[in-house]
């Protein structure tokens, strides 16, 4: 690589490492599951990278990537629906202007979540980052926790909506609600 | 009147991969239609993949990186800037690429030795497999007993089967089940069509449907919803039995004791057939459009007695050591909440006042009475010692409303017949602030001349028990609603004209 294609290929990496979580948020909120995203996630960084010469000027960025990762992974829906359940193009779209909408709030929400998983239990925080992590099987968590797989979700989807309810609460007492 | 609180649990399905098409209809419907759900979804959304990047790095893996890190030379600065910025994408490809890879399991492990059917939910399940208890979230081809509860099991092909306790039965394969005793309900997509239940009376074979088999001490019952099932009766003298196709609403009994199979009408109202309650049917839309201050749909949910708002939201009692059937039953709309009658059921409690602001109150239950029940409670706040209204039966089995006003009068309204036994009975009562009336299926049982009822009750809401424990009720209630203003006869009509055309019918209404 010349220096002219190093200086190109260290901008992008500025660039996609500071709004990489943001995106695949996004993505995340548009296809049913986060293997979806993480499969989704991976076209994106390709695309964005084989046309980062087409960008005008890098302060674009986030808002060229945000359009990239929607026409992504709309196109990515769209293959998918002859296969498997999802949702329509219709509210696919609402989705995704109202996530565009909404991304300042949401980003707040996600740097909230560290706070309110540090007041969580110990052992309840463990189990459900465990849920989480690349290669954990859910059985063999919910085996550990003494519950069923159906069990476990059930649970699990509990953690959750008591972890945003706590974000909502961290958010309106900043002021942020 | 919103539906959140329920359908939030479609999120977590759809979270996890599990979502079925019919869930995910009704989603794709309350999100369209909802602004206010549709930002909690996302929300939702974006705290589960704020999860997954808060997991993507275990703590010993960042223990492991500062041990490396510590034994590194130091670069020159641009270099090291270089480094970082490329070790940093490498690691957010590396973490999308193990991401991809990385199964959520319900969906898409593979199973491990026999196991021929997952668990996919159970509610109060106590399940022993030889004889033990097993908590395990597969079935291997063994011999099962459901002590108590409800479990949801996926075979093969998507074939969705739940059973109720108490059951005996065994996973023969992956696409074959032998029940002995209990109830079971299957629901079996194309790709699982040949699905076969076995019984002692019958083989049970499903060409794509919706059905449910029953088998007592002297015979097996299959009741067909929907679709297509084949029955090879095995009956004692008379071997030349021919197969029977059963078709949409048709049941059949095969009678150990009678040659012959009889049929029989189609029994709606006794098997769950989903854990899921459905909110978007005309009976739903309806309770809903009249904006209830409370309302408790009685869906499956461990230990709960579920209301929208949540707010209101109360706890299940169950008896220790008692019967074994669940406290969950089929309802006139989805699941209902089961007292007595066999379950080891013994109501619910609320402690939170419903508040009623208006001075007018409309109360809407649907109960099913499986035993008589002298003195059964529905419903109560025990006006006697400061509540406001109890619904129940008097001391020999007829439908009575009694009140109290806020000047601390006390009214009541008796049916003078009994209540029906083994049928849905929708009961509405009103009080309009001058006269207090009672309904039992859209007609009129009785008024009175009665005042504002009292405002201020501050004790908890009873389902199905007194406060002492006693006047239990012995059966089903379902789809209660407590409404700030008294309905209107249009209404009354509306509510009933809607729970005529009830129980299944519901789950398909869009």
């Amino acid at each position: 690589m010349h220096s002219d294609g190093r200086e190109m290929y260290e901008l992008f990496l500025g660039q996609f490492t500071a709004h990489e979580a943001s995106l695949r948020a996004y993505v995340r909120r548009l296809v049913p599951t986060r293997n979806d995203a993480a499969d989704v996630m991976q076209g994106i960084a390709l695309v964005l990278w084989k046309k980062f010469d087409q960008l005008d000027h890098p302060s674009n960025f986030r808002q060229w990537a945000f359009g990239v990762a929607r026409y992504e992974a709309l196109a990515w829906l769209r293959d998918k629906a002859r296969e498997r359940h999802v949702f329509g193009q219709d509210l696919l779209n609402t989705i995704a202007q109202e996530s565009e909408r909404l991304d300042e709030r949401l980003e707040a929400q996600r740097e909230a979540l560290e706070d309110c998983l540090s007041k969580m239990p110990a052992d309840q925080r463990k189990l459900v980052l465990s849920a989480y992590m690349p290669g954990e099987q859910i059985k063999d968590i919910a085996s550990q926790s003494g519950r069923s797989v159906g069990g476990f979700y059930q649970w699990l989807h509990r953690m959750r909506l008591s972890l945003l309810a706590c974000i909502e609460r961290s958010m309106a007492s900043e002021g942020l609600a | 009147m919103n539906n959140k609180p329920d359908i939030t649990a479609l999120f977590a399905e759809y979270v996890s991969g599990t979502i079925t098409d019919v869930q995910l209809r009704e989603l794709e419907i309350s999100l369209t239609q909802d602004a206010e759900l549709r930002s909690r979804f996302i929300k939702y959304l974006n705290l589960d993949s704020a999860l997954s990047d808060h997991a993507a790095l275990s703590s010993s893996e960042v223990a492991e990186i500062e041990s490396c890190t510590q034994q590194l030379t130091p670069l020159p600065a641009r270099q090291s800037r270089m480094r970082i910025n490329a070790l940093t994408f490498a690691t957010a490809v590396a973490a999308a690429i193990v991401l991809a890879f990385f199964l959520w399991p319900t969906g898409s492990s593979p199973s491990q030795g026999q196991a021929v059917a997952t668990i996919v939910a159970d509610v109060d399940a106590v399940l022993h497999k030889s004889g033990q208890p097993d908590s395990g979230s597969e079935l291997f081809t063994d011999e099962y007993t459901l002590e108590e509860g409800l479990i949801n099991l996926e075979f093969a092909g998507g074939v969705m089967v739940y059973i109720e306790a108490p059951a005996r039965f065994k996973a023969a394969s992956d696409k074959k089940i032998l029940l002995h005793s209990g109830q079971l309900s299957a629901s079996v997509p194309q790709a699982g069509i040949g699905f076969t239940v076995e019984t002692p009376d019958a083989e049970v074979v499903d060409f794509g449907t919706e059905f449910s088999v029953d088998v007592g001490s002297g015979a097996s019952e299959v009741h067909v919803f929907d679709g297509l099932v084949r029955i090879a009766p095995r009956l004692a003298g008379n071997e030349n039995t021919e197969s029977i196709d059963l078709r949409t609403d048709q049941a059949v009994r095969l009678d150990r004791q009678h040659p012959d199979p009889v049929m029989i009408d189609v029994a709606t109202d006794r098997f769950i057939r989903n854990f899921d309650e459905p909110h978007t049917n005309r009976f739903q839309r309806m309770i809903q459009s009249m904006s209830p201050v409370a309302h408790y749909g009685m869906p499956i949910q461990k230990d709960s007695l579920a209301c929208d708002p949540p707010d209101y939201e109360g706890k299940l009692i169950r008896a220790q050591g008692a019967s074994k059937q669940s406290r969950r039953a089929k309802g006139i709309s989805g699941s209902s909440l089961r007292v007595q009658a066999g379950s080891n059921g013994m109501g619910g409690v609320v402690d939170t006042p419903i508040p009623l602001y208006s001075g007018e109150l409309t109360l809407i239950a649907h109960v099913y009475l499986e035993n008589q029940a002298p003195n059964g409670t529905i419903i109560t706040d025990t006006p006697e010692q400061g509540g406001r209204i109890m619904l129940g039966l008097d001391e020999v089995g007829g439908l009575t409303v009694a009140v109290q006003t806020e000047t601390g009068q006390r009214l009541s309204i008796t049916q003078s017949t009994l209540l029906p036994l083994q049928t849905w009975v929708q009961v509405i009562v009103i009080s309009d602030g001058e006269k207090l009336r009672l309904y039992s299926d859209g007609q009129l049982v009785g008024h009175i001349k009665c005042g504002v009822l009292n405002r201020a009750a501050a004790t908890p809401l009873w389902f199905g028990t007194r406060a002492d424990g006693e006047g239990l009720w012995s059966g089903r209630i379902d789809e209660v609603a407590f409404i700030d203003r008294a309905i209107t006869k249009a209404e009354i009509e509306k509510l009933h004209e809607v729970a005529v055309k009830r129980q299944d019918k519901f789950e398909d209404q869009p």
